[in-house]
C-alpha cells in the first residue's frame, strides 16, 4: 500500500482481501498475486503485510481458515464468513462514498 | 537463508509481544510466499541470486511486518494486552486453587490409606500443604511470570508483583490437618488472613519465599537486558 497516505489508504487491505475472497478462498500468495496482478502492480504493498491482516481479520471473525499439506509445505487457506460478507458490504458502500465524493471534487470546475 | 530469516522473525515477534501462534503461523506462511516467489522468478528465468533478491523486496522487511502485526492489539499476546490480569489475578487464584485443590486431595489420600492401614498417620500431609504453599506454588508461579515476561517483552514490574503478590499471599494461608485414629478420616482446617497480634511471622516467611521467587525474575531481567543489547548493536 502507498505508504505516503496512510490515512486516505487505512481500510483498503481490508477490502480488498474481502472481496477477493468473496470469490473463492486462497492462501496468501495466492492473494498478493492476485492484487499484484489485478492492480497491474499499482497497490504495490510488501506482500508480507498480508499475513497480519489476514490474522487480524480472522481473530474479529471475519475470514475463517484451514491448513492443507502441500508439497511438504503447510498451506493456510482463507475465506470468508458470513460476519466478512456483511463487513464487505458496508466497507464496499463507505468506499463507493468516498470515491464519489472525490470524484465530485476532482470533477468539479475549479473555484476562485 | 530464508528459513533463517523467518526463523528470526519468529522469534521477533513473540519479543515484540505478539502471540506466539500468530508468531508461528505467520512464519511459516512467510516462508512458504517466500518460496514460492523464489520458484516464480526462476521461472522468468532470473538467476537464484536475483530471484532471492526479488523475493525479498516483494515480501518486505522485517521492521515493516512487525509494526503491522504490533499495530493490531488483537494479535498480541494476552499477557501482553492484559498485564493485570495475567501477572495479578490469574497468578493469585492459581496459588489459591492449587492450594484448595492439593488439601482436597491430600485430605482424601490419607483417609483412603487410613481404611487400608487402620491407624496409619500421614504426617506429611500437612507439611506437603505447607511446601507448597510456601515454597513450590510461588516459586513456580514466579518462574512462570518472569518466563512470559521474557518472551513477550513486558516489563519487569509486572514479574516482580506476581513474585510479591503470591509469596505474601502464600504467607498468608494457613492450612491444618487433624489425624485422628479414633476417627475413619482426618480433618483438616483452611484459611486465608493475617494473623493477630502483629503478622510478622507472615512477613518473614513471605519475604523468605521472595528470595528464592525472586531468581527466575532476575534471570529474566538479565535475558531481556541481554536482547535488547543485541538489539541496540
Amino acid at each position: 500500500m502507498d505508504s505516503r497516505s496512510p490515512s486516505l489508504m487505512a481500510g483498503v487491505p481490508e477490502l480488498m482481501i474481502l472481496r477477493l475472497l468473496a470469490e473463492r478462498e486462497m492462501y496468501g500468495y495466492e492473494l498478493a498475486k492476485s492484487i499484484r496482478v489485478l492492480s497491474s502492480d499499482t497497490l504495490s504493498l510488501g506482500e508480507g503485510v498480508l499475513y497480519p491482516a489476514l490474522h487480524a481479520l480472522e481473530t474479529r471473525k471475519l475470514l475463517r481458515s484451514r491448513r492443507d499439506r502441500v508439497n511438504g509445505r503447510v498451506r493456510v487457506y482463507y475465506a470468508l464468513a458470513a460476519r466478512g460478507r456483511k463487513r464487505l458490504e458496508s466497507l464496499t458502500a463507505e468506499w463507493h462514498r468516498m470515491a464519489g465524493g472525490v470524484e465530485a471534487v476532482l470533477g468539479s470546475p475549479q473555484h476562485g | 537463508m530464508a528459513n533463517a530469516r523467518f526463523a528470526r522473525l519468529y522469534k521477533e515477534l513473540c519479543l515484540a509481544g505478539v502471540a506466539a501462534r500468530h508468531a508461528r503461523r505467520s512464519s511459516g506462511e512467510l516462508g512458504g510466499h517466500h518460496a514460492l516467489l523464489v520458484e516464480e522468478a526462476l521461472a522468468r528465468g532470473e538467476s537464484a541470486e536475483v530471484a532471492e533478491r526479488s523475493a525479498d523486496r516483494l515480501i518486505g522487511t522485517e521492521a515493516v511486518i512487525l509494526e503491522q502485526f504490533v499495530s493490531r492489539p488483537e494479535l498480541l499476546a494476552f499477557s501482553r494486552r492484559r498485564p493485570g490480569w495475567s501477572f495479578g489475578v490469574f497468578p493469585a487464584i492459581g496459588l489459591l486453587m492449587g492450594v484448595i485443590g492439593l488439601f482436597a486431595a491430600l485430605c482424601l489420600l490419607p483417609g483412603l490409606l487410613h481404611l487400608v492401614l487402620p491407624g496409619a498417620r500421614i504426617a506429611a500431609t500437612a507439611l506437603a500443604i505447607k511446601f507448597f504453599t510456601l515454597w513450590l506454588g510461588p516459586v513456580l508461579l514466579s518462574f512462570i511470570c518472569a518466563f512470559l515476561a521474557y518472551r513477550y517483552r513486558i516489563p519487569l514490574r509486572w514479574p516482580l508483583l506476581t513474585a510479591v503478590l503470591v509469596c505474601m499471599l502464600g504467607a498468608m494461608i494457613h492450612c491444618q490437618v487433624v489425624f485422628d485414629a479414633s476417627r475413619p478420616t482426618p480433618t483438616g482446617s483452611m484459611g486465608l488472613g493475617i494473623g493477630f497480634p502483629p503478622p510478622s511471622d507472615q512477613i518473614q516467611r513471605g519475604l523468605l519465599t521472595l528470595f528464592v521467587a525472586l531468581v527466575p525474575v532476575i534471570v529474566a531481567a538479565r535475558l531481556t537486558a541481554r536482547v535488547r543489547h543485541s538489539d541496540r548493536n
